[in-house]
């Protein structure tokens, strides 16, 4: 696709959306920085094994409408069935646009909670970074952000229970929305926050998220995202967040549907004593492709980071980790680490995994370790030795090998959510491998 | 730490000790590169027409070719019009029938270089085969070895007796497309090494080449074929020098390795090109394509090298496993001193089933040099029970320089096991302080603690080599550390 | 041989030495007892030259000379010996080369001629008998994957061979059954001699069982609060240290 011709689809919705004239000259100019490069290809290496082909050329409206009440009331039923609590404080979205019905933002002391077009609509891509360099499809959401969250925890406040974040997407086709998450917390603030995204009904559609983090020193923020969309679905994101001295970040990340998903997480330990935990568990067949790209920059002294992601790759799935540790010169008293592991359960199943370490100062501990494999025989032979038969023995040992990490979600609602849904789709996986 | 830092500085200054010219009369062929001049090269040594053909071709594909930039390491443009792609020492006119006929300076050369021709041959039974610039010097004991069947000659000399096996396998492994510098090479070559091991042979001794690059302005464009056949099995070394000089000087050789069914090559390099001064003046780029096919079942190549010098090592010996239950090895230990780049790894691509690699790299970066490692491992969907094994350990020694690893792991087999392990740490302080404890001055307790994080690469070198290795590694980094 | 005067010494701003005095003639075997945390391993780490310390104030002289000025290096080829609390693993650094080499660089620094391999291995055979360890042992790198005990015997051996003048040995009883202790303590006895002091940094009395101590010293918070004869490590034994601390807090 030539940026002239992607310039024209997506203009076409640029005047829907909503903003001031000084708006739209701000998305003229972030769609202008977009069509410059157009969708990465394969060539570009941070792109290598993912191809967005099938995205570049799908015919999507860029400019989804206000959800209706019928639709409200179906996604009601459907958050209440999936036992979501309609108490708990959160913010729900359908298709990318803020639904106040479904929300709850009775915020505590010292909490902000709110949608990004309440903040003022006019001005949504303005209070953002207009364009993310070297991230083509954040700058293509600078373009056409119609709404999302924000959320700020002042000085030394601490929200009281976990926020979700819930977006589903309404079931009608071909939708791309271009949500935007704004996380701001003040010195020592501490929050926690869940991330869901479902569809309402398998439908074709994107999902382009940028989520924009700046950590005040000695703040803490854990963040959640179950990711469980239907499989046709493509998902995009990027996560960019700055810590200052002494913050802390912890992400779990869990991948479990889609068609063609693609996670950018991009770090900056600004202040010393600052650290990073990024973990996750992506799940992968049935012509799905996850690809988890972090880029990890250890700017200050005496920072530390952990990139742990498991992959169980089944019949005709694709798989991708490429996580880069970067040691800036004089960062001085590093520890660093990485690991990918992978699962590969099916014949026609790719895993392609990179862990980088670029490094520049001398006083560091960094390592990583990747490893690809099947089931390992030897296990399998010790289940099946005490009574199990192949199957149950093979589905044991996947969970197994998935739990791993779901024991480090530490809200236990969540972790048995996820846990549940990781079951269903092994079995979907599975399903789908047994009837090629 | 600042007497650590004095040490590590007073370390790195080592000077380069085979920095010297050898004042022989030289024939160039005058810099520039286009069609006339690979044609006349081709003429010069004598070439039958399908290689002159295929110079021509590599050379015209190379024209549409442009430089590799994704390599972690910065170099201003090379000028490709202002090297000469040939020189040969004058008295090659009449060339030496043994090693009695050949020019007496080169001979001290080679001692300069720590290489007694005439010793190491008979003491340690080592055949030498030494390119000096791009021509084949001398060749020894050629006789024993063609006893037992053994072709081992310079390139030229195997283009004139044994055409059909140059034009069997020449460009099979490396073809002249592959890249860039492999194009520049396949249009360019002047001369390097042919090797032949006959079916079911063992070769009765390590084959070894030296080169040299001695004269200002050339690059050396060697190229290296060994083919072991069915059930064979051979042993070689390469070292390499370079006289010091204020520019850069290019060198990109091409090295292809074929092993048929059972076969087994060893191919082991202590390059120790000249690597600029300590502010990062000259030196060579030493962009070189080596590559082995495992194209019998059970067969195996093993890469072993030890990359001392250069200004830039751009460098990736790799196997191509299409054979079952063959083998792929890759040993290497890649030095980084003050203003040395290296990117330097392996390719181990799996396509038959059952096949198996190990990488094993240690990285050491000093000064202000960077070190990266790069590498790919391939599963694709043939290859049944394939296995990697990977560790790649990299040693900081000061501040200012920079350890990279750059894995690529891939794989499309379900039954395939690919494990990767790496760590980046500076030299540990407690280690140094140990060994200093014990009596030992920094400098030494710092050689030692290197070698031993050098060992499992040092002990699959052939014995002398890897004492020499060991002193180069010391040499090289004397003044690096504390 | 070796006397510390006033020594004060902090790591990372925190002070753990705080004035303290020995003095330590040939010939004697002193004890230096404390609870956890009172600056034992301190001592000896700065006794030998480890640089992450920082003396504050004071002086040590070790044969007439500031020790304290020495590299680490130095001290040993004069004759200062540290057998380590955790020895130090150096993969792919074999464990007989490096004792050579430690070896020669002793004799190198005293003017005498470097040992050849031959020679070595007559120089440390019937050491290596005593301290119970195999050839193969001596084959293997440096401290790596050898066991609590093997690394133990391992210092003292490196001790034996090296013949130190004034030799520390921190905490080398801890971690040992009684077996592999009596053996170290018979290295130990085996090189005390009246030109040789020692220096051994313990929590228990059961080392001083084996090698007995002339002296024995109280180390708190610090400095040496109380000294004594090796009945004082049997009533610290059987009663603990509070009692002592007690009484210095008193005084």
């Amino acid at each position: 696709m030539t940026g002239e011709s992607s310039n024209g689809r997506f203009a076409a919705g640029l005047d829907r959306l909503p903003g001031s004239a000084e708006t739209a000259a701000l998305r003229a100019a972030a769609l202008e920085a977009f069509s410059a490069t157009g969708f990465p290809t394969r060539r570009n290496e941070q792109w290598r094994y993912t191809d967005l082909a099938p995205l570049s050329s799908a015919d999507l409206d860029f400019a989804p409408q206000p959800p209706a009440e019928e639709l409200i009331s179906r996604v009601a039923a459907m958050l209440d069935e999936a036992g979501f609590d309609p108490a708990a404080p959160r913010l729900v979205f359908i298709d990318g646009g803020y639904c106040e019905t479904l929300s709850q933002t009775g915020a505590a002391a010292g909490l902000s909670i709110a949608s990004l077009a309440s903040c003022g609509a006019a001005d949504v891509p303005a209070r953002t970074h207009a364009a993310l360099d070297g991230h083509p499809l954040a700058t293509l959401n600078a373009a056409l952000v119609s709404d999302g969250a924000v959320i700020a925890v002042d000085d030394g406040a601490e929200a009281p229970e976990p926020i979700e974040l819930i977006f589903v997407a309404g079931g009608q086709s071909d939708l791309a929305a271009h949500p935007r998450i704004m996380i701001d917390l003040g010195r020592d603030a501490e929050l926690t926050l869940v991330q869901h995204v479902l569809d309402l009904e398998a439908a074709s559609g994107w999902f382009n998220v940028v989520t924009e983090i700046v950590q005040a020193p000695g703040s803490t923020l854990t963040l959640y995202r179950l990711q469980d969309h239907g499989k046709l679905r493509f998902h995009t994101a990027l996560l960019r967040a700055e810590l200052a001295e002494d913050a802390k970040l912890a992400c779990g990340w869990f991948d479990l549907g889609g068609q063609l998903v693609r996670n950018d997480f991009d770090i900056r330990l600004e202040g010393s004593g600052a650290e990073a935990d990024l973990y996750g568990i992506f799940l992968a067949s049935s012509g799905q492709h996850t690809d988890n790209h972090i880029r990890m920059d250890h700017i200050a002294p005496r920072t530390k980071s952990g990139e742990a992601f498991r992959g169980i790759i089944g019949e005709s799935g694709h798989g991708v980790f490429n996580g880069k540790v970067v040691v800036h010169r004089d960062a001085q008293h590093i520890d660093a680490r990485q690991s990918s592991d992978n699962l590969l359960l099916a014949d026609n199943a790719e895993i392609d995994t990179k862990p980088e370490l670029e490094i520049y100062a001398d006083d560091v501990k960094c390592s990583h370790g990747a490893t690809i494999g099947e089931i390992d025989e030897e296990q399998l032979f010790y289940l099946r030795a005490r009574g199990l038969d192949e199957d149950e023995a093979r589905d044991l040992l996947t969970f197994a090998f998935a739990n791993a990490v779901l024991e480090r979600v530490e809200l236990p609602e969540l972790r048995e959510r996820i846990a549940d849904r990781v079951a269903v789709h092994l079995a979907d996986g599975e399903a789908a491998g047994e009837h090629p | 730490m600042a007497t650590q830092q004095k040490e590590i500085t007073d370390l790195v200054k080592r000077k380069y000790e085979h920095g010297f010219v050898t004042d022989i009369e030289q024939e160039f062929v005058p810099p520039g590169l286009d069609e006339d001049v690979i044609r006349l090269i081709s003429q010069k040594k004598g070439e039958p027409e399908f290689l002159t053909e295929w110079r021509l071709k590599a050379y015209r594909h190379w024209l549409t070719m442009t430089e590799p930039e994704w390599a972690h390491v910065r170099y201003e443009p090379i000028d490709y019009q202002s090297i000469s792609y040939y020189a040969a020492p004058k008295s090659q006119e009449n060339a030496p029938k043994s090693l009695d006929e050949v020019d007496p300076k080169l001979l001290e050369t080679y001692d300069k270089l720590g290489i007694p021709l005439h010793e190491r041959a008979r003491l340690a039974g080592v055949a030498v085969d030494a390119v000096f610039d791009s021509v084949s010097v001398a060749t020894t004991f050629k006789e024993k070895l063609a006893e037992a069947g053994v072709i081992f000659c310079s390139f030229s000399d195997a283009v004139k007796s044994h055409p059909e096996l140059v034009r069997k396998y020449l460009g099979t492994v490396v073809p002249y497309r592959d890249n860039f510098f492999a194009a520049l090479n396949s249009a360019t070559f002047s001369d390097g090494s042919f090797v032949y091991v006959p079916k079911g042979v063992r070769c009765p001794m390590e084959l070894s080449t030296y080169f040299r690059i001695n004269a200002a302005n050339t690059g050396q464009f060697e190229r290296t074929l060994i083919v072991a056949d069915e059930g064979s099995h051979v042993s070689y070394l390469e070292g390499c020098t370079a006289p010091m000089r204020d520019e850069n000087q290019l060198h990109a050789a091409v090295v292809e390795l074929v092993a048929l069914e059972g076969a087994e090559i060893k191919y082991s390099t202590v390059q120790n090109w000249y690597p600029g001064d300590e502010n990062g003046v000259g030196g060579i780029y030493n962009f070189v394509t080596k590559r082995g096919e495992c194209r019998g079942a059970n067969s195996k190549i093993s890469w072993t090298q030890v990359e001392t010098g250069s200004a830039i090592t751009w460098k990736y010996p790799s196997c191509v496993l299409r054979g079952e239950n063959s083998v792929g090895e890759f040993y290497s230990v890649a030095v980084a001193n003050n203003y040395q780049q290296a990117d330097t790894g392996t390719k181990m691509l799996h396509i038959g089933a059952n096949t198996r690699s190990t990488i094993i790299s240690k990285g050491i970066s000093a000064g202000h040099g960077q070190n990266a490692y790069r590498g790919l491992v391939r599963v694709l969907p043939t290859a049944r029970d394939a296995r990697n094994y990977t560790q790649c350990d990299s040693l900081l020694l000061g501040d200012k320089c920079g350890a990279h690893t750059f894995p690529y792991i891939e794989s499309r087999q379900r039954s395939a096991r690919v494990e990767h392990e790496a760590t980046t740490s500076k030299i540990s302080e407690d280690q140094l302080f140990y060994c200093r404890q014990r009596g030992l001055s920094e400098e030494d307790a710092v050689n030692m603690i290197v070698n031993g994080f050098c060992r499992e690469v040092f002990k699959e070198l052939p014995m002398e080599f890897a004492v020499e290795a060991q002193n180069l590694m010391n040499v090289t980094l004397e003044g690096a550390v504390g | 041989m070796l006397k510390i005067e006033n020594l004060h010494v902090s790591v990372d701003e925190r002070k753990i030495l705080k004035g303290l005095d020995l003095s330590v003639n040939a010939g004697e075997v002193h004890a230096i007892m404390g609870p956890n945390g009172s600056g034992k391993s301190t001592l000896a780490q700065v006794l030998a030259g480890k640089d992450n310390y920082d003396v504050t104030r004071g002086r040590v002289v070790y044969r007439g000379e500031e020790l304290l000025e020495m590299e680490p290096e130095e001290r040993a080829r004069q004759g200062v010996f540290l057998a380590f609390q955790y020895p130090t693993e150096i993969p792919g650094v074999n464990n007989a080369y490096l004792l050579k080499a430690a070896v020669n660089a002793q004799r190198d620094a005293n003017g005498e001629p470097q040992v050849d391999a031959f020679e070595f291995m007559r120089l440390i055979r019937s050491k290596m008998e005593l301290m119970n360890i195999s050839k193969e042992f001596l084959n293997r790198s440096v401290n790596e994957g050898f066991s609590g005990g093997e690394k133990k015997r391992n210092e003292i051996l490196q001790m034996l061979v090296l013949e130190p003048s004034l030799a520390i040995l921190d905490e080398t009883d801890s971690g040992l059954d009684v077996d592999a202790l009596k053996i170290v303590a018979a290295g130990v006895n085996s090189l005390r001699s009246k030109d040789r002091a020692m220096v051994l940094v313990t929590h228990y009395e059961r080392l001083l069982e084996l090698i007995v101590p002339d002296h024995v010293h109280v180390l708190s918070d610090g400095r040496i609060v109380k000294s004594g004869d090796r009945e004082l490590a049997r009533e610290l034994d059987a009663r603990g240290y509070d009692w002592v601390q007690q009484e210095a807090a008193r005084a």
